[in-house]
């Protein structure tokens, strides 16, 4: 197991440039495998002219979809602008951190939430966008927030929202298909159905054959397709933790940041199915479900013990315990509001 | 038949090794950025500490050795002219500001202000982001000179000005842990 930040991140590029190599490949396979059964190669056609034209159309697709893709509308998720007079220190943090990576600063966004919780959003590095909650601040120090925006810039200046989103429109592509040839073997079979010559008998075998290859590739194709992207989720996830300890050269600040993130279990309450969010951690229950089941495959981060293991190991520490921690927060907790006051109070 | 295929060869050749050269540019242009990026962050400090000393100097006047020798301290930064006095003006210019906030801890009134504090916290972010700005500096250095040092960038290197950079290193007086005396 490795303890160099270097080494971790480059094995966790080369596995995603495998995986989305994967992902690709699988929309392309079945691309190919459907028009097969559509008869592409019972013509007088060269061989290589299909998958050339699915491979082109695939590209195409994904191209498209990609720069229209929802503009992850951060106000869906409850994210306000964050005010430099109201966050001077959150700004500050992103500011450094953005000198470190010598990258631009995305825009900064607060949710008002006792969730603990950071993202990263945005397809380019140029136009990006950073939250955090107001949990959040109230949890960390100064030194742990760096650790947290640092991996979240990670996420930004690595270009996973761009390259998990090339994987969920693969995924969404392959179910599509899937679909398409189930139902066009259906109308096959049925407009076979009522003829009785030999056409009609051939019509039906063909409906058959591609109701059954709809079939396969949902119970094959679609899993896998999910599988893939899970995986190359929780590649980037590590690799933006090797990045967090790039940019502040402090595994501690991470660390101590995911220590508190694990023993908290607060869940964020406004929760967006937006899949162009990087989250630090996941943050819905049907996700932090997903960690358990199938062995963890279908998570979509590492499991924060790992991570930390991982950490703990950089800083020559026992990988099982816990701790040091800062005490410190950023942002001491609003006392709550008086039920009692006759005057409305503001944030 | 041959000559289009050597022509094919020769086009490919052009075009990778302008973009070796390309490459080579914008890492250079990074590690010069770079460089400007900590002059940006050393003149914010040398900006915000005479705001600093007047607002220390309203609250705790009696203590002007420490005031004087932060304001000598960045008067020595500033006049700096060369780089080895800009690194050697560091620490003494550190440990001043040190000095100060720790002298500031016994003043209630002087920590309750609200200038101040958003002083304090500017000035630890710009003590942060200096050493964020080396470090970054460090990096783009280390990725200029790899590339130049290794094949096929060496061969491409030869073609412009692009010769190794020195790394941003900590100078023997600066490396010193200041003497913080209450």
């Amino acid at each position: 197991m490795s303890t160099d930040f270097r080494a971790i991140a480059a094995t966790n590029q080369r596995r995603s440039v495998g995986l989305l190599a994967a992902s690709v490949l699988l929309l392309w396979g079945v691309g190919n495998l459907i028009a097969w059964a559509f008869g592409a190669w019972s013509g007088s056609t060269d061989w290589w002219i299909t998958p050339v034209v699915i491979a082109a159309l695939a590209v195409g697709y994904l191209l498209i979809a990609w720069s229209m893709s929802a503009r992850a509308t951060l106000r869906l998720s409850g994210a306000e602008p964050a005010s430099p007079e109201m966050y001077p220190v959150l700004h500050n943090v992103v500011e450094e951190m953005c000198i470190a990576a010598g990258m631009n600063k995305p825009t900064v966004w607060v949710i008002e939430d006792p969730a603990p919780n950071a993202f990263a959003t945005g397809m380019t590095p140029d136009r990006s966008a950073v939250a955090v909650t107001t949990g959040l601040l109230e949890m960390l120090s100064r030194r742990e927030l760096a650790g947290v925006i640092a991996h979240e810039l990670g996420h930004i200046r690595n270009r996973d929202i761009s390259i998990t989103t090339i994987s969920v429109l693969s995924a969404a592509a392959i179910a599509v298909l899937a679909d398409v040839a189930f139902r066009a073997g259906q109308v096959v079979l049925f407009t076979s159905g009522r003829s009785r010559n030999r056409e009609g008998q051939s019509g039906a075998g063909l409906g058959l054959a591609l109701m059954a290859l709809g079939a396969v590739i949902f119970i094959i194709g679609v899993p896998l397709s999910l599988l893939l992207k899970a995986a190359l989720s929780r590649s980037r996830e590590s690799l933006a933790d090797a990045t967090a300890v790039e940019l502040t050269r402090n595994p501690a600040s991470i660390r101590s940041a995911l220590e508190k993130l694990e023993a908290d279990t607060t869940q964020i309450r406004k929760v967006t199915t937006a899949t162009a969010h990087m989250w630090i951690e996941a943050p819905s229950d049907k996700e932090m479900g997903l960690t358990r089941a199938f062995g963890g495959m279908l998570a979509t981060h590492p499991p924060l013990s790992e991570r930390i293991a991982i950490l703990r190991r950089m800083e020559g520490l026992d990988p099982d315990e816990r701790g040091p921690n800062d005490t410190v927060a950023v942002r001491r907790p609003l006392p709550p509001p008086n039920p009692a006051s006759r005057w409305r109070r503001h944030p | 038949m041959t000559l289009l295929i050597v022509i094919a060869i020769v086009v490919v050749l052009a075009i990778i090794v302008v973009v070796l050269y390309n490459n080579l540019v914008k890492l250079r242009n990074l590690v010069d950025n770079a460089w400007a990026q900590i002059e940006v962050q050393l003149t914010r400090r040398a900006d915000l500490i005479p705001n600093l000393v007047n607002t220390v100097k309203g609250y705790a006047e009696h203590e002007r050795e420490t005031l004087d020798a932060v304001i000598s301290a960045r008067g020595a930064a500033m006049g700096a002219s060369t780089p080895a006095a800009a690194a050697a003006a560091e620490g003494p210019l550190t440990a001043a500001l040190g000095r100060l906030f720790a002298v500031a801890e016994a003043y209630p009134d002087l920590k309750a202000d609200t200038n101040f504090r958003q002083l304090q916290e500017e000035l630890t972010s710009t003590e942060n982001r200096i050493g964020y700005a080396r470090q970054h500096y460090n990096d783009a250095t280390t990725r200029f000179n790899t590339t130049i040092q290794s094949f096929p960038g060496v061969l491409v290197a030869k073609m412009g000005d692009f010769g190794e950079r020195d790394l941003f290193e900590a100078d023997e007086a600066a490396r010193a842990v200041p003497d913080v005396q209450f």
